[in-house]
C-alpha cells in the first residue's frame, strides 16, 4: 500500500497516538536482537527491509480493527514485543506493519486460590512476576531477558525459564490464549474459552511466532511464592559425572528448582578454574598457546576489547584450553518448599550426586550464580563494541544421546568460533545443551559470513545426531531451513492451518517454515 | 469422494505394492482391509486413498459400527507391532503403532519397567487405538494424562505425506503438531510409531484402602491429597452393593510409589489430608480392585465423563442429597490439572451427565473446534481421515 494512504488509513483507525511513521520508530523496529542483524551493524550497515510503520495497539478492539484492515489491504502485519528474540522472528518485511504489543501489558485477573491469572501479553516478565509477587505468586518462569521480554513473547516461541526443571516451559505454564486471527476474528482457546487447558489448538499457538494470529490475552499457571529457596554448587570429576547426577535426580521424582552443569570453559568464565589440569596458572597456559601475554584474562574475564578481537581470531588455540584445564565440572542446583521439604530434597540430591562422585562445594557457587544470573546478556554489548559477534545456540536431546551431541557440536564448531556450553532445563528423559559462542573477523561481512557458517555446520551436527534444534529460542528465521529435517510433515501441517487462518499470507511472512 | 471405485479396483491398485495375501476384499462391508507391514506401505495406500478420494479407517477391534457410504479402505496395524527402541537411559521406548499395548507393557515388565498410563484393558487395545482415544486410561496426578507420555510420534497425514518430530524433551519448533494429531482423533493423522515414557517399577508400593463417609467429603479431600501427595494413582467411587459384600458403600484407593521416608511421609499426608472422614479398611486393595460385581464395571453398561473441578463438586454434592448414593455404580479417577474422569453405569448417566462433559468434547474449546474444523478443510479437502473419529464417537462398549 501507497505510504502516503497507508499513514490516513491507520491514523484512522486506531488514531494518531497509535501510530508512528517517524523515522527513528521505523530504524529501532527494524531488527530485534537477531545477531546477524547486529553483525551487520557492526559494518555501519542497516537492515535491509524496514516496517512501513509502527502500531501501539491498547486493546483487543485496536488489534482486531487492525487485521481486519491488515487483511483487506493484504498488508504485512508483525507482531513485535519487546524486541529480545535471537532468531529473527520479529524482524520485518517489506512494507509490513509492526504490531508493537507493549501497551497491551494489564493483569486482568489474579485467582490465587484457582491457580490462574489472566494477563495481557504485551507485560515485560519482570513486571508480571513483580505484579504476582504482591500477591505472593509466582509464574515459575524466569528466562535470562526477563527484563527485556514479553509475556507474549514467551508463548509465541516457547520459552523456557532458568527454573524450567521446576515449573516447566512456557507451554505447561499457558493455560488459555485469546487470540485475534488475521481476518479480526476474535478466538477464545482453552480456559478461556470453555475447553480444558490442554486444548489442542492452544497447541496450534504456542510456537507459532506470531504466524497465525496475534495473542491477546494468557491465562497462566500460578503458584505461592516458595517459603524457601536454596542453591549450592557441586563439582564433578568430568560432565560425565556430572550428567549422571542430572538424570538421576530428574528421574527420582525429585523436582530441583535449577540444574545447572557447566563445562570446562564454561565453568572457566564462571570463575571455577584457576589453574589447568597440570597445576599451571590458567592464563600463563593461555599466553604459551596463543603467543600473547594476559590474553586470556584480557578477553574473557576482563572483556577487553583488543584483547578479544586477537583471541578470537584463532578461535581454535582458544578451544584448546578446553584440553589442558582440568576436566572437574561445576553443577548449580537449587531447591524450594518449605524447611522440611528443602532438606528432603537436598538430601536426595546429596545422596545423588554423591552416587556419581560429585562433591558438594557448599552454598557460595549456587548464591553466586543465583546473583548473576541476568548479567550474562549485558556482556554480550560489550562483545559487539569489540568488533566480534556473539551468539547462543540452544539444543536438546536425550540423556543417551547428550554426550555424541556435544561433542559433535564442538567439533563442528570449534574451528569457526570460540564455543563453550553448559547444560540445563533437565527432564527425566534428557536436557538442553545451551552453546555460547563468539568470533570475529577484521570485516563484517566476513564476520557475517563466518556466523552464518558456525551456525550452518553446528545445527547439521545437531540434526544429524538427532536433537531438536531449538529448545526456547524458537525458529525465526535462522533455524528454518532446517526445520524440514527436524520435524517432516510439519510444513505440510503448518501449510494447511496457514491457509486456512491466513489465507492472505500477511501474518509475520516467511517465519518459522518456508512455505515458497 | 468417489462413488464410483470399485473394491476390486482399490485391490488392484493396492495389489501393486502390497501383496495379495494381505489384502482382503469385503463385499458385504464394502471395504478392503490392508494389512501393511512397513510405515512406507501405509504411505502409498493413503496417498492412494487421498488421490483417488477414498475413505481410510484404521481396523479397530471397536469400528463401533462406523458406517461408511461406498467403499472405503480399512488399514489393519497388527503386522507393524515392533518395539523398535528401547533406552533404559532414557525412560523412553519407541514402538509401532500395531503393538498391543499389554504386549508393550509384558516387555517391559520383562526389563523393569512400566507404562505409566494404561488402558482399562490392555490386552483389547492397540497403541494408535490408546493414544487416539479420547478414553482416559488408568490416570493419576503423579504422571498426567496418556498424550504426556507421548515423546514423539510417527504418523502418516491424511495425504499420505509423513510426519515425524524430533526424538528431544521441550522443543521450540514451532507448533506441537504432535499434540494436535493424538487429540484430534485421528483426523489429522494416523499414528504409525510412538515413543513413550517408561517408569521404573517401583521398589515399594503403597496401597491404601479407605472407606469414606460420603462422596462428596471424599472428592473435596481427595483435590487436597492430589495436590499434596501427588499419588500415583487416586480413585473414589460408590460401591452399591457394597453393603451385601460387607463393605463400605463409598470408598477411596491410594496407590504410592516410591521407597523410604519419602514414601512413608506422602502415606502421612494421604491420611491427614482425608483426615476425619476416611478409615483405613482391611480388604486388599487390589482384591477390591479385581471384583467386578462391585467395583469393576462388565462391558456394555458404562459410560465415561469428564468433568471439572467445579462439576465434580457439584454432583457430588448432588449424590449426597439423593438416592443415587447406595444405589449407583461410579468411579471417579485422575484428579489431575483440576479434572477428573468419571465412569458411572449407563442407567445412572442420564440422572448425572448434566454435571459432565463427554470425553470427545471435553479438552477443546468451541472456538478451538471451529479453528481445527477449517484447517483440516485445507489439509483433507475429501475428508479422507475425516470418519477415523467416528469410532470414539460412542463409548466402545457400547
Amino acid at each position: 500500500m501507497e505510504g502516503a494512504r497507508l499513514s490516513d488509513e491507520l491514523r484512522k483507525l486506531l488514531g494518531p497516538s497509535k501510530v508512528s511513521f517517524g523515522v527513528q520508530d521505523l530504524a529501532s523496529y527494524s531488527s530485534d536482537m537477531f545477531p546477524r542483524n547486529q553483525i551487520l551493524k557492526l559494518g555501519g550497515k542497516t537492515p535491509e527491509v524496514g516496517p512501513a510503520a509502527v502500531c501501539f495497539p491498547e486493546d483487543v478492539e485496536d488489534v482486531s480493527a487492525l487485521m481486519a484492515f491488515c487483511t483487506r489491504e493484504r498488508v504485512p502485519a508483525v507482531p513485535y514485543g519487546a524486541g529480545s528474540g535471537v532468531c529473527g522472528s520479529a524482524l520485518p518485511v517489506e512494507g509490513c506493519v509492526m504490531v508493537d504489543m507493549k501497551r497491551m501489558n494489564r493483569m486482568i485477573s489474579v485467582d490465587g486460590d484457582g491457580g490462574t491469572a489472566t494477563v495481557e501479553p504485551g507485560i515485560v516478565g519482570e513486571n508480571l512476576e513483580l505484579l504476582l509477587n504482591r500477591d505472593g505468586l509466582t509464574l515459575g518462569h524466569f528466562p535470562s531477558s526477563i527484563n527485556c521480554s514479553t509475556l507474549g513473547g514467551y508463548v509465541a516461541c516457547r520459552s523456557a525459564g532458568q527454573f524450567s526443571s521446576r515449573y516447566g516451559k512456557i507451554e505447561d505454564l499457558t493455560l488459555g490464549l485469546e487470540i485475534v486471527r488475521p481476518g479480526g476474528t476474535v478466538c477464545r482457546l482453552g480456559l478461556l474459552g470453555g475447553g480444558h487447558h490442554k486444548d489442542p489448538a492452544l497447541a496450534l499457538f504456542l510456537g507459532s511466532e506470531g504466524t497465525l494470529g496475534i495473542i491477546t490475552k494468557v491465562c497462566i499457571r500460578v503458584e505461592p511464592l516458595p517459603e524457601k529457596m536454596d542453591f549450592r554448587g557441586f563439582a564433578f570429576l568430568d560432565i560425565d559425572d556430572g550428567l549422571l547426577a542430572m538424570k538421576r535426580i530428574m528421574q527420582s521424582g525429585t523436582r530441583p528448582t535449577v540444574l545447572r552443569l557447566y563445562d570446562p570453559l564454561d565453568s572457566l568464565v564462571a570463575g571455577f578454574h584457576s589453574r589447568t589440569a597440570s597445576g599451571e596458572d590458567v592464563h600463563a597456559a593461555a599466553s604459551r598457546l596463543t603467543g600473547k601475554k594476559g590474553l586470556l584474562a584480557s578477553a574473557l574475564t576482563e572483556l577487553n576489547q583488543t584483547a578479544m578481537a586477537l583471541a578470537l581470531l584463532r578461535p581454535s588455540l582458544l578451544n584448546r584450553m578446553a584440553e589442558i584445564l582440568p576436566t572437574r565440572a561445576l553443577m548449580v542446583a537449587g531447591v524450594q518448599g518449605d524447611k522440611t521439604d528443602v532438606t528432603r530434597q537436598w538430601n536426595e540430591v546429596f545422596k545423588l550426586t554423591s552416587s556419581a562422585r560429585g562433591d558438594d562445594l557448599g552454598p557460595e557457587p549456587g548464591y553466586n550464580w543465583f546473583r548473576r544470573r541476568y548479567a550474562v546478556s549485558y556482556k554480550q554489548s560489550r562483545i559487539y563494541a569489540a568488533g566480534a559477534f556473539v551468539d547462543t545456540m540452544e539444543v536438546a536431546t536425550t540423556w543417551e544421546n547428550i554426550l555424541p551431541l556435544y561433542q559433535a557440536v564442538l567439533k563442528a564448531m570449534s574451528n569457526h568460533v570460540f564455543i563453550m556450553a553448559h547444560f540445563s532445563h533437565a527432564y527425566a528423559q534428557g536436557c538442553s545443551i545451551y552453546f555460547t559462542f563468539a568470533g570475529y573477523r577484521p570485516s563484517a561481512a566476513a564476520s557475517g559470513a563466518l556466523y552464518h557458517r558456525a551456525w550452518k555446520d553446528g545445527l547439521e551436527a545437531v540434526l544429524r545426531h538427532g536433537g531438536t534444534i531449538s529448545h526456547h529460542h524458537g525458529v525465526g528465521v535462522l533455524k528454518k531451513w532446517a526445520m524440514d529435517r527436524e520435524t517432516p510433515g510439519g510444513r505440510i501441517l503448518f501449510g494447511a492451518f496457514k491457509k486456512a487462518l491466513d489465507p492472505h499470507g500477511v501474518m509475520n511472512p516467511g517465519k518459522v517454515f518456508n512455505l515458497d | 469422494m468417489s462413488f464410483l471405485i470399485t473394491g476390486a479396483r482399490i485391490r488392484k491398485e493396492l495389489g501393486r505394492r502390497i501383496a495379495g495375501h494381505r489384502l482382503t476384499v469385503s463385499d458385504s462391508g464394502h471395504f478392503v482391509q490392508v494389512e501393511p507391514d512397513t510405515v512406507a506401505e501405509v504411505a502409498f495406500v493413503v496417498d492412494f486413498a487421498a488421490r483417488e478420494g477414498v475413505k481410510v479407517l484404521p481396523a479397530s477391534g471397536g469400528l463401533n459400527g462406523t458406517a461408511l457410504d461406498g467403499w472405503h479402505i480399512r488399514v489393519a496395524l497388527k503386522r507393524m507391532s515392533a518395539i523398535s527402541d528401547y533406552s533404559a537411559d532414557s525412560g523412553l521406548v519407541c514402538a509401532q503403532a500395531g503393538a498391543r499395548v499389554q504386549d508393550l507393557q509384558d516387555w517391559l515388565l520383562d526389563k523393569g519397567r512400566t507404562l505409566a498410563v494404561l488402558p482399562d484393558d490392555p490386552s483389547d487395545v492397540e497403541l494408535w487405538e490408546f493414544l487416539l482415544s479420547p478414553r482416559s486410561g488408568r490416570i493419576g496426578p503423579r504422571f498426567g494424562c496418556k498424550w504426556d507420555q507421548v515423546f514423539s510420534l510417527h504418523a502418516v497425514l491424511p495425504n499420505g505425506k509423513l510426519f515425524r518430530n524430533s526424538l528431544s524433551p521441550g522443543r521450540a519448533t514451532g507448533p506441537d503438531f504432535s499434540r494436535i494429531i493424538l487429540m484430534g482423533r485421528g483426523a489429522f493423522g494416523l499414528p504409525l510409531e510412538a515413543t513413550v515414557s517408561v517408569q521404573p517399577l517401583p521398589k515399594r508400593r503403597v496401597l491404601l484402602s479407605l472407606a469414606l463417609s460420603d462422596l462428596k467429603s471424599g472428592v473435596e479431600r481427595a483435590w487436597q491429597v492430589a495436590r499434596e501427595a501427588v499419588p500415583e494413582f487416586l480413585e473414589i467411587g460408590l460401591l452399591p452393593r457394597g453393603a451385601e459384600s460387607g463393605l463400605p458403600s463409598c470408598v477411596a484407593f491410594v496407590e504410592l510409589w516410591g521407597e523410604g521416608r519419602s514414601l512413608s511421609v506422602r502415606r502421612e499426608l494421604v491420611l491427614k489430608h482425608f483426615g476425619d472422614v476416611a478409615s483405613v479398611f482391611d480388604v486388599p486393595y487390589e482384591k477390591l480392585l479385581g471384583m467386578e460385581d462391585t467395583w469393576q464395571f462388565g462391558p456394555g453398561d458404562t459410560v465415561q465423563f469428564y468433568a471439572r473441578r467445579e462439576s465434580l463438586d457439584a454432583l457430588a454434592a448432588a449424590v449426597a442429597s439423593s438416592e443415587l448414593q447406595g444405589a449407583a455404580r461410579l468411579r471417579v479417577r485422575g484428579f489431575v490439572d483440576n479434572h477428573a474422569c468419571v465412569t458411572v453405569d449407563s442407567a445412572t448417566a442420564g440422572t448425572c451427565g448434566a454435571f459432565w462433559t463427554r470425553p470427545a468434547d471435553f479438552y477443546t474449546s468451541p472456538d478451538g473446534q471451529e479453528l481445527l474444523a477449517d484447517a483440516l478443510g485445507v489439509l483433507d479437502p475429501l475428508a479422507i481421515m475425516g470418519s477415523v473419529p467416528q469410532i470414539w464417537s460412542e463409548p466402545r462398549e457400547a
